[in-house]
């Protein structure tokens, strides 16, 4: 794992917390506890990976509460639920909503480290993702409108003759603009072009 | 004839009249010995005047000792009636006084035969006849007797009994009316009587020169018993008139009964204590299903009576009639087409006299459908009583096993976290001490939430008293007796007649019964109708008793987990009744185990010891 990684801990008995802290902390997370939802709501996303693993039962606001409040934040955080009895609709529901899983304490060591290490895991693919779409997005916003126009047609599959008479300019023109394009976005080929810009969700020019 | 002769003659047929009414009347009414002394004194009546008509016209001395001494009989008579009417009528203080008089009476009867001619003279020496009302009668003169003396005391002592009763009759009083009669009677008496011994004393004793006339002095006495004759007339008619208004006011009370009784759609009836006879309606002999028009005895209302309630009512009737109480039975019929009804009988005794026959009367109302009203409500009411005992109990269990699962979590998440600590190189000593005070201490928070639980649960200590097994399970037999009915389901009984009492806890062991019981009748609700049957045994050990609740259920498979907490073998069980038996029969120093096989049925055992495990 990263050393960035942390997994936040909420359960409403204090002891619990440090129970759990202790186990993951033993297995070299990094963990920050929690007893009040309120706290954990207030804090800042952090850059690297995170999970949370969530009691189901506490006052004020319960799990479930908590799940959909931080949905509502957009902190799309991966959600590990502990509960003290097997409750199925509860469950399901929680899964539905996007659970990363769902456990009944007393939870196992082996569970527990499973679940959390399966939720790091999908949290920093998730951020990996999103890095590599924020850099993409970065050099498309480089290219010059000309540029830009050119692309947009490329992706359509059309011959440099064809769009210079679209845009009405010369055939080499064309190719001046569509080699400084390429170079811009970092794509060697016509094909690896289009899969950037269908991962940008560019629409092809009509 | 001449007209002494004709009043003399009048005399006698008028006492004759009399004596012949009060004849009559006697043997109407035997128990009335009044009218038997007036038939005496009207009959002594007549003959004095007999033997007096022959004194007044004897011809010579010897005829008229003759007729003296016969006129002594109907006398000596009519002074016995006498000395009885005045007991009879008036009642007198003094009854020696009344014994004496007869008794002197007596005593001059015989002297009237034994001493001389007759009571009066010892010898008579002469006769006259003078004029009496144009009429020559025989007036004699002779020795007087001195035994004249007992006849005249006796006289004198009839003149105090009379007085004596006049007085007596007077004190007390009952009513102006009586008081009135008993002075007329006595005064009557009194006087006629008076003035007969004042002629006797001055005939006889040869004061005055004048017949013996007595006859006429006791007209008196006639007309006083035509006067009781008439006033027993007028009391006959009056007691008619009275048993006629009576009547009719019965008639009335009558109509309004049986419009009561009708209204209330109640049937009336009494029950005869010496012959079982039963007066009923029409709507009681409805109410029974029995036959209209036939004579009826107690025992052919019991045959329609269902068999287990049959034991009961009759009980419930002899104490009625033993006690002069109150009578209240519900009991059930079962009509010809074997339907069952519920009926409430309700009455009271009561008793001629004090140690006479009973009666028992009162009314019997239909009460099937109040009945079933009632179990309703009575059976909703179980039932929710049952869901909430069991939410209860599914709430606890919840709790218990929510505030369980905390620090049972704790302890493994941290000792798993002391392992994970343990593999490292080197171990952080610090952090397992810490992790090993907070696994006790979470152990401690475990005990102290199993230990406020038995807390909740327990009952503490058994309240024990003397208690007979019999009648706990009659007690818990009568408590479901409407649910064993309900579910088609028999309940045998095989009780030991010599088991002795334990000391224990007269709840709790209810609560065994019931609870296993309760089993039993779920045990055997698979089972089809009539062929669902419990059985329970008691018997005597060495120390205690024992007991034994037998089905004939589906059986069970493991008959030792059956008594541990939570299990059950019941769908949506709670599986805490048996677990309740054992803790009960624990905490009485008893043993509970049970023997079963599938398809087989199961019977259950307790063991008490008699000191109810006190020791």
């Amino acid at each position: 794992m990263t050393d960035e990684a942390v997994v936040y801990v909420l359960d409403d008995e204090p002891e619990m917390v440090k129970a759990l802290t202790r186990l993951l902390c033993a297995h070299g997370f990094q963990v920050r506890g929690f007893t009040r939802s309120r706290a954990l709501l207030a804090l800042e996303p952090g850059q690297g990976p995170a999970c949370l693993v969530l009691d189901v039962n506490m006052p004020e606001i319960d799990g479930l509460g908590v799940q959909e409040r931080l949905r509502q934040s957009g902190a799309d955080l991966p959600i590990v639920f502990l509960t003290g009895h097997g409750d199925i609709p509860m469950s399901v529901r929680a899964m539905k909503a996007g659970a990363e899983d769902f456990l009944t304490k007393p939870v196992n060591a082996a569970d527990l480290l499973r679940a959390v290490r399966a939720a790091l895991h999908r949290d920093s693919d998730r951020r990996a993702k999103r890095d590599a779409l924020a850099a993409l997005q970065e050099r498309l916003a480089c290219l010059t409108p000309r540029e830009r126009e050119v692309l947009d047609h490329v992706i359509t599959g059309k011959m440099n003759k064809q769009i210079a008479a679209d845009l009405g300019t010369g055939e080499q023109n064309i190719k001046v603009h569509r080699g400084r394009l390429m170079r811009k976005m970092g794509v060697r080929s016509v094909a690896e072009l289009v899969r950037v810009a269908e991962r940008l969700g560019l629409a092809p020019a009509t | 004839m001449s007209s002494i002769a004709i009043l003399y003659v009048m005399m006698a047929v008028l006492s004759a009249m009399i004596a012949g009414i009060y004849l009559a009347a006697w043997l109407l009414q035997r128990e009335d010995w009044s009218s038997l002394v007036f038939v005496l004194l009207a009959v002594s009546l007549v003959g004095i005047a007999g033997t007096e008509l022959s004194m007044l016209r004897a011809q010579t001395p010897e005829d008229y000792a003759i007729a003296l001494r016969w006129l002594h009989v109907p006398v000596w008579s009519g002074l016995l009636a006498l000395v009885g009417l005045v007991y009879l009528r008036l009642r007198p203080r003094f009854l020696w006084v009344g014994w004496l008089a007869a008794g002197l009476g007596t005593v001059a009867l015989i002297a009237n035969f034994v001493s001389g001619p007759n009571l009066n003279y010892v010898a008579l020496t002469g006769i006259d006849h003078i004029t009496l009302l144009g009429e020559p009668v025989a007036v004699v003169t002779g020795v007087p007797n001195p035994w004249m003396l007992t006849g005249q005391a006796s006289l004198v002592m009839l003149l105090v009994f009379i007085l004596d009763g006049g007085v007596s009759a007077w004190r007390r009083g009952e009513g102006a009316r009586a008081r009135a009669l008993a002075l007329a009677l006595g005064i009557g008496l009194f006087v006629v009587m008076a003035v007969s011994a004042v002629q006797v004393v001055l005939v006889f004793w040869g004061f005055a020169r004048f017949p013996v006339m007595l006859t006429p002095l006791l007209l008196g006495i006639a007309a006083v018993m035509a006067f009781e004759l008439s006033l027993g007339l007028v009391r006959a008619e009056r007691a008619e008139r009275e048993v006629r208004r009576k009547d009719a006011a019965l008639a009335l009370s009558e109509h309004r009964l049986s419009l009561a009784a009708e209204v209330a759609d109640a049937g009336l009836w009494s029950l005869d204590e010496q012959s079982g006879a039963v007066w009923a309606t029409e709507k009681t002999r409805d109410l029974f299903g029995l036959a209209v028009g036939k004579d009826l005895r107690l025992a052919d209302f019991l045959e329609r009576v269902h068999r287990r309630d049959r034991a009961r009512l009759e009980r419930a009737i002899e104490a009625a009639l033993r006690s002069d109480g109150r009578f209240r039975s519900e009991y059930r019929v079962v009509d010809p087409d074997d339907r069952v009804h519920w009926l409430v009988g309700l009455g009271g005794s009561v008793s001629e006299g004090a140690a006479g026959p009973k009666t028992l009367m009162g009314v019997t109302v239909d009460i099937t459908e109040r009945r079933a009203m009632l179990d309703k409500i009575r059976r909703q009411r179980a039932r929710l009583e049952r869901v909430s005992r069991a939410e209860t109990l599914a709430e606890l269990s919840a709790s218990l096993a929510h505030e369980l699962n905390q620090p049972l979590a704790m302890i493994l998440t941290n000792a798993e976290a002391a392992q994970a600590l343990l593999a490292q190189a080197p171990p952080n000593l610090a952090e397992l001490r810490e992790i090993l005070a907070d696994i006790v201490s979470a152990d401690r928070r475990a005990t102290a939430v199993i230990r406020h639980v038995r807390a909740l649960l327990d009952r503490g200590e058994p309240q024990r008293e003397e208690l007979l097994l019999d009648d706990a399970i009659q007690r818990v037999l009568s408590l479901v007796a409407n649910e064993i009915d309900d579910r088609g389901m028999t309940v045998d009984l095989s009780l030991a007649s010599d088991l002795p009492s334990v000391q224990a806890d007269r709840i709790l062991i209810e609560q065994v019964l019931l609870n296993l019981l309760d089993n039993a009748c779920e045990a055997v609700a698979g089972n089809p109708p009539g062929k669902r049957r419990v059985l329970i045994i008691t018997g005597v050990q060495a120390d205690g008793v024992l007991f034994e609740v037998t089905d004939n259920g589906r059986g069970l498979s493991d008959s030792e987990r059956i008594f541990e907490p939570f299990y059950s073998t019941k769908p949506g069980g709670l599986g805490m009744g048996l677990a309740i038996v054992r803790s009960i029969v624990r905490s009485h120093g008893g043993r509970v185990w049970a023997e079963s096989a599938p398809g087989d049925g199961t019977t259950v055992y307790v063991s008490l010891p008699r000191d109810g495990g006190a020791s």
